[in-house]
């Protein structure tokens, strides 16, 4: 059965908007844009690092406008903690970016984020499992709640 | 005042911000959808639409945009947005 015959089509429409990273926690992190957000708005965020990248579901917190930078909204998110839904999750279709080391970023933040790859010694970029033990910890593996559109548990 | 409970680490990269914006969908086909958005979209972009549906089922598409136009809803201003389907990129039936 294709999908555009499924009874109570529901859509979401996932705009890509990138940015440069900041800073970076377990919380959350902050980068700069030329887009504009709204606080409360939900979605991914995916950091893309030399030597790994994360994904997590986040919530936009707060939005500083800066008139006349290069980037002028200042966006600061907060990481959820609801599993990334599969197939949304960081790609390998774009080459890393050379600027600072990730996985000493994630490292430092602690078990809290959803490390998603890095470099194998041999250079292979290589899968990496989430290691979600502390009690507040973002990304679990929990599946996905069947039936429930995925803008609905966000919402929640 | 700083609410933030964990260190904060600085660094520099790429980052990219998947925003999730929910659409009301007017017409689908296998090759067109048309949706009502809360927000425009440029004709000619690309973006990724996840589809829902009851029981659980999921569809992950790869739409681009072919046609934008604004229009009153409920006294509310929305976009109809037109987009052709490129591919699909993952279907979950549960």
């Amino acid at each position: 059965m294709s999908w555009w015959t499924w009874p109570g089509l529901r859509g979401a429409v996932l705009e890509q908007i990138p940015g440069r990273l900041l800073d970076i926690g377990a919380g959350g992190c902050s980068l700069e844009t030329s887009t504009r957000l709204a606080s409360g708005t939900f979605g991914f965020v995916e950091v893309q690092g030399p030597d790994a990248s994360i994904a997590e579901v986040a919530r936009v917190c707060d939005v500083t406008e800066r008139p006349g930078a290069a980037a002028p909204f200042l966006v600061r998110l907060e990481f959820l903690p609801i599993a990334l839904p599969a197939g949304l999750g960081a790609s390998d279709r774009r080459a890393m970016t050379p600027e600072g080391s990730l996985a000493a970023a994630v490292e430092k933040a602690g078990p809290s984020l959803t490390l998603v790859r890095r470099r194998g010694s041999n250079g292979e970029v290589e899968k990496v499992g989430s290691a979600h033990g502390a009690p507040d910890s973002h990304g679990s593996a929990a599946p996905e709640l069947p039936g429930e559109p995925l803008a609905e548990r966000l919402k929640k | 005042m700083d609410r933030r409970r964990h260190g904060r680490y600085h660094t520099e990269g790429h980052v990219e911000v998947q925003v999730l914006r929910d659409v009301d969908i007017v017409r689908a086909s296998a090759r067109e959808i048309t949706v009502i958005s809360r927000s425009r979209a440029a004709t000619g972009s690309e973006m990724r639409m996840r589809i829902t549906a009851a029981g659980g089922r999921q569809a992950t598409l790869r739409v681009r945009t072919t046609g934008s136009q604004p229009q009153l809803v409920g006294g509310q201003l929305r976009y109809r947005l037109w987009m052709q389907v490129l591919s699909e990129e993952s279907e979950v039936m549960q």
